[in-house]
């Protein structure tokens, strides 16, 4: 299978100090997120990144995304340069968060979705199928008129991945997606990733997590972070060493 | 287009969204003309350096005053605001995995704004003239308009200047706010700044505000052609010639540093 995310020897760390006394700071003080980080996840594989929190994995997903720049290494995406073409891989890549804040409260599903999709460069006939067809697929069909603030934890978090899908992007980053669902939602959640996101349709998942379960049941392979470094990549299995603390 | 129009319909159905802020808006235009139409009763044009021979009174002088602060606000505010509001409430990272990038982003919110603020102050004339009379029969529309355009061109580097401090660093509009303060009560928005010492004169001559409002009362309410207010034109373009250029390097490296510390998604 081709290659489709490439992650080559990245390195970051962020300042200490933020706002404007990092421009004045000249200690220079960065807390490190990632060092010599590798992986490649190749076209339609689901890829885990499983470690604590603050291990880097919502880093190395921002970095995938374009949110951040890495210091040192690169990251292509299908092909492209996530610095040098950003907006090719953000085109690229459907991102889903955790974060029940990264919607509009007061506005409703579907006119946060139209938002979201007009950003995409979507046309307006397409993106209304879209909307239609993904708000049916992830149950949220009947949602459409509401504020998004009055949709329940799991509706918020398939909300966000419909989002997520708009633009119909090859790869879908998901970080931490199941954090605040309830056990049936998270397993129905897992389900709509493996069957149909990753074997129905053939798209790249990168999925970070610190539940192992959920790592079992839905990647292929798993890179485990620890102290801002990939310990162990490969198959999930019962023997992948990992940080003492990593929900079993 | 598509990013333009997603801010139009994002910022359309918030508004609507509350009935009673709509509703607070024109409420706050209607008693905004009021006040001014009042003030120009007491004061008629009697104010020590306010030209007795001028075609216009004291009403219609705040009138455009404070019309035009209105705009200046917006070119102060609106694209800091456009990063910051998404930035503290959240979405701005939502945002920025879209294929729309930062730029687009700030300036389609701050269209955006221009085009509310446009509207209420359209309302705002017509209530000042339908209501309480305000004389504007001698504008020369044209005039006024180059005037206008230049004057937001000169004034939105200041602006674009803070939203790169914005991206680069954290949301902080403390600065806007002495701006706009210092420049409305120094550029001419409630009083002529004949009236002022010689220093603060000579401040006041730094901002485009001064030089905008003095063309576009000339061109607004004594139908001045462009010729006659080409000093405070030059101004404004050469305002507006050095502050875009400078602007837009500042902020193209404000998205690359706060990539690379990754304080966009600060909240």
């Amino acid at each position: 299978m081709p290659i489709c995310v490439e992650v080559h020897r990245v390195a970051k760390s962020y300042p200490i100090r933020r706002g404007w006394a990092e421009l004045f700071a000249r200690d220079g003080k960065r807390t490190t997120a990632l060092t010599d980080v590798s992986f490649s996840v190749a076209a339609g594989e689901c890829f885990g990144l499983v470690g604590l929190n603050g291990a880097g994995k919502t880093t190395v997903l921002k970095l995938v995304s374009t949110l951040l720049r890495p210091d040192a290494g690169s990251v292509t995406v299908m092909g492209r340069d996530a610095v040098a073409d950003a907006a090719g891989v953000r085109g690229c890549v459907g991102f889903c968060s955790a974060n029940d804040r990264s919607f509009y409260g007061r506005l409703s599903v579907v006119e946060n979705l139209k938002f979201f999709g007009r950003l995409q460069q979507i046309s307006e006939f397409v993106l209304a199928a879209r909307i239609g067809l993904l708000c049916d697929k992830l149950a949220l069909g009947d949602r459409l008129s509401l504020p998004f603030e009055a949709l329940s934890t799991g509706q918020k978090q398939r909300l966000a991945l419909v989002r997520a899908l708009l633009n119909d992007p090859p790869v879908v980053v998901l970080d931490e997606p199941t954090r605040a669902l309830d056990p049936i939602a998270a397993t129905r959640f897992r389900m709509f990733v493996k069957d149909e996101l990753v074997r129905a349709e053939g798209k790249t998942v990168l999925l970070a997590t610190n539940l192992l379960d959920e790592a079992r049941t839905v990647c292929d392979r798993v890179a485990v972070l620890h102290d801002h470094r990939i310990i162990s990549l490969g198959p999930p299995s019962e023997s992948m060493p990992l940080p003492v603390t990593c929900t079993p | 287009m598509h990013s333009l129009r997603a801010f139009l319909g994002r910022d359309l159905a918030y508004q609507f969204s509350s009935k009673t802020g709509l509703l607070g808006q024109l409420f706050a235009v209607l008693m905004g003309s009021t006040m001014l139409f009042y003030l120009g009763k007491t004061f008629g044009s009697a104010v020590p350096g306010f030209g007795l021979q001028a075609r216009y009174g004291y009403f219609e002088f705040a009138l455009i005053g404070v019309i035009f602060a209105r705009f200046q606000a917006v070119a102060l505010g609106s694209f800091s605001a456009a990063v910051a509001r998404d930035q503290t409430s959240g979405t701005l990272e939502s945002i920025l995995v879209t294929t729309t990038g930062i730029p687009s982003m700030v300036v389609g919110a701050s269209l955006s704004a221009f085009l509310f603020t446009a509207l209420q102050n359209v309302l705002f004339l017509i209530v000042a003239a339908a209501i309480f009379g305000a004389n504007l029969q001698h504008a020369n529309v044209l005039s006024a308009l180059l005037v206008f355009v230049l004057a937001i061109f000169a004034i939105s580097p200041i602006g674009i200047g803070f939203a790169a401090s914005a991206i680069a660093f954290r949301p902080g509009v403390s600065g806007i706010s002495a701006v706009s303060t210092l420049t409305n009560v120094l550029g001419g928005v409630y009083f002529p700044i004949s009236v002022l010492p010689l220093p603060l004169k000579a401040i006041a001559l730094v901002f485009p505000l001064t030089h905008a409002l003095n063309g576009l009362r000339a061109t607004l309410l004594e139908g001045a052609g462009v010729h006659a207010v080409l000093g405070d034109v030059a101004v404004l373009a050469l305002m507006a010639a050095v502050g875009l250029p400078v602007s837009i390097a500042l902020f193209r490296s404000a998205i690359v540093h706060a990539l690379k510390i990754g304080s966009l998604t600060y909240y």
